[in-house]
């Protein structure tokens, strides 16, 4: 009983050290797969007594106005649109590798691709203008069908199919 | 070693906490797929959820997908979750078929930036 106690507590500080680490290891790796927004906040103390605001907006309302129309533009004048890490040639992220696949498998041709990373004030404007926290996200015909796990959903119902088919 | 490591997957307890308190689920399962990607050894950053819950009946994927997003929405920004693959399916759905969609293979997003 005593020996387990005090593995028990031995394996404390453990817990505090895990809980900790996640935080300021993984601010390093913004490129990743999907991506949330990160508060980058360097401040030692534990993540459950940060401060919870928004990082600063570092654009001005102009050009995030203009950035929504940009968004508005693209999704209305074309039928197909992804937005993704990386290039089709060259995606960045195992999902959005994933997505390009399936347009090549369904023959989609001329779809029109946007690079969200080399792009920071689309990366983070495409989120609130789909309501959506993840890439990749598709648009067909100016709606947004979803990401990843929906295209593979839709690839097995055979609903994805259908819709491509009716462009 | 593994042993502690698994018997404190915090995030990972704080999300099926979460998930069963808001979807009183049949069926819940939380795989932190971190190490299958490019972060450091023991970070809980990529998680794969299958859920299966009546809440989602007579709901489009998209629905599905948004409560989910919306119930974790607090653990994501304060965990810094990077990924989450869902399955989400109702009762019905879960007994025609259990499979899961498998997880595409990493392609070093942060690594290529780091370098």
């Amino acid at each position: 009983m005593i020996k387990r106690l005090s593995k028990q507590i031995l394996k404390m500080p453990q817990l505090y050290l895990t809980t900790r680490m996640i935080a300021p290891f993984s601010q390093h790796n913004h490129n990743h797969s999907h991506d949330h927004d990160h508060n980058h906040n360097h401040d030692h103390s534990h993540p459950d007594f940060q401060p919870q605001q928004k990082a600063q907006p570092q654009f001005t309302q102009e050009q995030i106005q203009q950035k929504h129309k940009e968004i508005d533009n693209i999704i209305k004048s074309n039928q197909v649109v992804l937005f993704m890490k990386g290039t089709p040639a060259q995606p960045m992220c195992g999902y959005s590798n994933y997505a390009v696949q399936v347009l090549q498998f369904y023959k989609v041709q001329n779809y029109h691709s946007v690079d969200i990373l080399s792009d920071p004030l689309m990366r983070e404007e495409i989120k609130k203008y789909s309501n959506w926290p993840t890439f990749p996200q598709l648009y067909v015909k100016q709606e947004l069908i979803g990401g990843c796990d929906i295209m593979m959903e839709m690839h097995k119902e055979g609903t994805l199919k259908e819709l491509f088919n009716k462009i | 070693m593994n042993q502690i490591k698994y018997s404190f997957c915090t995030v990972r307890n704080l999300l099926l906490q979460k998930l069963t308190s808001d979807f009183t689920p049949q069926h819940l399962s939380i795989i932190n797929e971190s190490n299958l990607h490019s972060v450091p050894k023991g970070s809980e950053t990529h998680f794969k959820i299958t859920i299966v819950s009546n809440e989602f009946e007579n709901k489009s994927h998209i629905q599905r997908h948004r409560s989910i997003y919306q119930s974790i929405d607090n653990l994501k920004n304060d965990y810094k979750i990077h990924a989450i693959q869902i399955t989400a399916k109702t009762s019905n759905e879960w007994q025609q078929s259990t499979e899961v969609n498998p997880t595409p293979s990493c392609r070093g997003g942060s690594k290529v930036k780091s370098s």
